[in-house]
């Protein structure tokens, strides 16, 4: 399947640039064993750690097996409830990956269209949406993050919509910078002249010309908000506890830190870290990839 | 360039009108009501209705705001639900903890990071330099949360080489608690600089480098070396002084984001900041002490991004011209 | 008998050659290229954009980087050989006894220093002035380039000027340590029309007073036919025709010449089209074997022109590198 994969994609430069860089097919890699791990998880995880038939909290506080001691039901060690911190960690990667994906989506979504309309439009539309963008920007975006959690109840729809809130000042500007620059261009007048309504004109024709660039983005800010969300779930503010992401999951574990029980915070940190360096890989690459096209 | 100071700080009131307006409605329809917050559970209706009246909730939506207002310039932002404090004493006395700590992390990534940057853009095949680019991916990839949690970990639980909260001794200088003037202080900054560093470490280098990059391809560059300026001083004294203008802008964001991030620093090390007063003010549900801090971060974060204008108009003459 | 003998050769390049080396393969921007140019001579080195004058330029100085390498010849000096001399010896040449002139004046300026040390900088570096005395002798510098109001502009930063007064200030850095030889890379190119008359006047103005040589890069036909005294035609990285103005202008002996020059627009002819050498410059990758300029050449069509042409002195002061040169 590769080598046809290969034979199909194997004219296209950015496919032969990918193969030459080690460090995209391990970002890649690493990637794609996350994605699947965490859509597999209810499959592949020796225990639901969520299920409270299967836990036993006689199991608790069990070091990792890996490191000698413990039970070897428990590769990982089980935390404080007596749940396996492996199927906690792919249980877990579900969730910090879905409100990943989401809300970068949703920034993206809602950011390129505002900075569509605004580049578009210009006049009274561009200067408020931009206003609102320079009024949020003074601001760091974990503690707007942090007080719109505050104001509201946790929960995974409320924290994509909170991350989404954050996030989209960036898609905003680049696409209506796009459109600014695209203005200018004759074919726009063509357009218009033969009657081509304006939604047409921005989706066929600019929006294709910025896609590379939000791609590049969406890849970079895709690690960020991996470690946003862990960051508020660490605090508490992000998702319920009932769900736990791989951030509320060293939570717990911080809490038994001084105990000794160490596997409780460092294995879920070690995949947190593994999963956002993945991605961080992939994105360096695509930067360089995508962008000497379109500048040079 | 004077005329340039005032209108930018004029800029900054409608940020600050925004902000306390948006503050006020988020509190206003926000969940949790403080009288419930403030009575013991066996209060009686009427209790709670004196309490509504003497808090004056029971006013229409536009008198609240009013008051709210007109405390606000006063700088009145009501006293804390849990302490009986004023909140705005309660924010500044925990504030040169905050400084402390965001300064320190700063200082680690620029003296850390800018001369690093620097020199894996001038030699980029030696293994320090490709082990660098290596190890600032990683770097940017770990959470800061999750590092503190490990440097505890590591060189306060396993080896007991540092201490894993708290300030230290401190100093008072000009009625401020001061911790860096000693070494016990010195010794608690390790950890907590180290953690909100590191992530910086790794952004500051990457941009040093691609700034110095850049420049070195620049036309005013050839023009130097065709005048017989020595490389050395093509380096520092042109290239690099045109690579000043966006990082001492990344440093300058980087400062607000410390003092946002310091929020999860001090959980983790108990470090008695601004930070840890937000969440534990959260935790209870003390929202005047919520919506103070909410105040006053807008105005240090105007006060940042001023400054950061004005530094920028220090350094480019481009930019003066108003 | 000709001029040019008469005097020492103030700077002779002998088989200069430099590569640029991409990922796929290195290419030849420069091929084999020699000339020389007496003291107090003006020559115009005109081709198209590509065809390797830049690089000869920048190649005298030794500014060629990576990917980019002087791959041979001799480059003499004032009697030494540039390419024989350490680096710290040629920062002591560059911007002293030979000064460059690039195209565009506002990318050329260091954006965040002001003019006057700009020019100061190069008087510290060579002649170890004090800061006031450079700065004096900068805005005597500026005085001589017709810089209204020299003191204040002085004190000014780029931006702040217009793109006809930054070039002053360019060429100003260059005269004010009175170099032998000045390298100018299209100096108007960059400008309106009206300060291009103005600017190559000037430069005209300076180097007649000092006795400087000057070496004139440029696309541009009707500048060289102002200023030059020689000029050298390159194609594809060589050196094509060599000689005095005259010679080459009314007698020109390559056919890429007469063609260039017949391209050119003129007020006295009545055509309706202008004429155009038919096709293209090949690409460095992909350059024809022998005459570079067959594929395009109307006289010549013969096995001849697959070995390459060596640049011939046919008669004194005149090189052609041509088999079937128009007489």
């Amino acid at each position: 399947m590769i080598s046809r994969l290969n034979a199909r994609l194997g004219e296209s430069e950015l496919w032969l640039d990918f193969r030459a860089s080690l460090s995209a097919q391990i970002g890649a890699f690493i990637m794609v064993v996350f994605t699947l791990g965490a859509l597999f998880a209810p499959l592949i995880s020796p225990q639901d750690p969520y299920d409270l038939t299967a836990i036993n909290i006689l199991d608790a506080y069990q070091p990792s097996w890996l490191f000698g001691e413990g039970d070897s039901r428990f590769l990982l060690g089980t935390d404080a409830q007596g749940r396996d911190i492996l199927s906690a960690i792919l249980y877990g990667a579900r969730v910090s990956i879905f409100v990943g994906v989401m809300g970068v989506l949703l920034a993206a979504t809602i950011g390129v269209s505002l900075g569509l309309l605004a580049g578009y439009f210009g006049g009274f539309v561009d200067n408020l949406i931009m206003r609102i963008a320079d009024i949020e920007l003074s601001f760091p975006s974990i503690l707007i993050a942090l007080f719109i959690m505050f104001f509201w109840e946790p929960g995974i729809r409320n924290i994509i919509v909170a991350i989404a809130a954050v996030e989209w000042v960036l898609y905003a500007r680049t696409a209506r910078a796009s459109v600014l620059s695209e203005r200018e261009k004759d074919y726009i007048d063509a357009s218009k002249a033969i009657g081509l309504p304006v939604h047409k004109i921005l989706f066929r024709h600019v929006l294709p010309n910025i896609m590379a660039p939000i791609i590049v983005i969406v890849n970079v800010r895709f690690a960020w908000v991996i470690i946003l969300e862990a960051s508020l779930s660490f605090l508490g503010a992000g998702v319920p506890a009932e769900r736990p992401s791989l951030g509320r999951l060293i939570l717990n574990g911080y809490e038994m830190l001084f105990s000794g029980y160490w596997w409780t915070s460092v294995f879920p940190g070690i995949a947190l870290v593994l999963m956002v360096f993945g991605v961080n890989l992939l994105g360096d690459w695509l930067r360089d990839a995508l962008n000497p096209r379109l500048t040079k | 360039m004077f005329l340039h100071v005032i209108f930018r700080t004029l800029q900054t009131i409608p940020v600050m009108l925004a902000v306390s307006f948006i503050v006020f409605i988020m509190n206003y329809f926000g969940g949790g009501d403080p009288v419930y917050v403030m009575l013991p559970l066996q209060a009686t209706q009427a209790d709670i209705e004196a309490m509504r009246q003497a808090l004056g909730l029971d006013k229409p939506l536009v008198v609240q705001y009013g008051i709210y207002m007109t405390h606000l310039i006063e700088g009145d932002m009501g006293n804390s639900w849990t302490q009986g404090r004023p909140v705005i004493d309660i924010i500044l006395q925990r504030l040169p903890a905050t400084l402390e700590l965001a300064l320190t992390g700063i200082i680690f990534s620029t003296v850390i990071g800018v001369p690093l940057g620097f020199y894996v853009a001038l030699k980029p095949n030696s293994w320090i330099s490709k082990s660098s680019m290596g190890v600032s991916i990683l770097g940017m990839s770990i959470p800061p949360f999750w590092l503190g949690i490990m440097l505890i970990l590591i060189f306060s639980v396993t080896f007991g080489w540092l201490p894993s909260s708290g300030r230290g001794e401190t100093v008072v200088l000009a009625g401020v608690h001061l911790s860096f003037l000693t070494l016990d202080g010195l010794v608690h900054l390790i950890l907590p600089g180290l953690t909100m560093a590191v992530f910086n470490i790794a952004l500051i280098m990457r941009l040093q480098r691609a700034e110095l990059l850049e420049q070195l391809t620049q036309d005013y560059v050839k023009f130097a070396k065709a005048k017989g300026v020595p490389m050395r001083r093509v380096i520092l004294r042109h290239a690099f002084r045109n690579t000043l203008l966006p990082v001492v802008t990344f440093i300058s964001l980087m400062f607000a984001q410390s003092l946002a991030f310091a929020v999860i620093t001090e959980t983790i090390f108990a470090w008695p900041g601004t930070g840890k007063l937000l969440i534990d003010a959260i935790g209870v549900n003390d929202r005047p002490v919520v919506v103070g801090y909410i105040m006053l971060s807008a105005v240090m974060f105007s006060l940042i991004n001023l400054l950061t204008d004005l530094t920028y108009a220090l350094i480019d003459p481009r930019v003066r011209v108003r | 008998m000709t001029k040019a003998k008469m005097h020492q050769n103030l700077l002779s390049v002998q088989n200069l050659s430099v590569c640029f080396h991409t990922r796929k393969n290195t290419l030849t921007a420069v091929d084999d290229v020699s000339f020389a140019l007496p003291a107090g001579v003006t020559l115009g080195l005109v081709g198209e954009s590509g065809a390797g004058k830049s690089t000869v330029a920048f190649s005298i100085l030794r500014l060629i980087d990576s990917p980019g390498e002087i791959v041979s010849g001799r480059i003499e000096f004032e009697g030494r050989d540039l390419m024989a001399l350490s680096e710290q010896e040629m920062e002591g040449i560059r911007g002293n006894r030979i000064c460059m002139i690039f195209q565009d004046p506002m990318v050329t300026l260091n954006p965040v220093y002001r003019i006057g040390d700009q020019i100061a900088e190069g008087l510290i570096l060579h002649r170890g002035s004090s800061k006031k005395e450079a700065h004096e002798r900068a805005i005597t510098a500026l005085r001589e380039v017709a810089m209204p109001s020299p003191e204040l502009r002085a004190r000014a930063y780029p931006h702040e000027l217009s793109g006809g007064m930054q070039q002053r200030a360019i060429i100003a850095a260059a005269i004010a340590l009175d170099p032998a030889l000045i390298i100018a890379d299209e100096p108007t190119t960059a400008l309106d029309a009206t300060i291009q008359a103005q600017i190559l006047e000037l430069l005209s103005r300076l180097i007649k007073r000092h006795s400087t040589s000057l070496i004139l890069v440029t696309h541009n036909l009707a500048v060289v036919a102002e200023m030059a005294d020689m000029i050298a035609v390159m194609y594809a990285g060589r050196i094509i025709e060599m000689g005095y103005k005259a010679d080459i202008l009314d007698h020109p002996l390559h056919p890429y010449t007469v063609g260039l020059l017949e391209s050119v627009p003129s007020m006295a002819k009545t055509t309706s089209r202008i004429k155009q050498i038919p096709g293209l410059m090949p690409s460095l990758d992909d350059l024809p074997p022998g005459c570079s300029f067959s594929p395009r050449c109307s006289s010549c069509r013969t096995p001849d022109c697959f070995e390459r042409p060596p640049l011939r002195e046919i008669s004194p002061g005149r090189w052609v590198a041509c088999h079937f040169p128009l007489t």
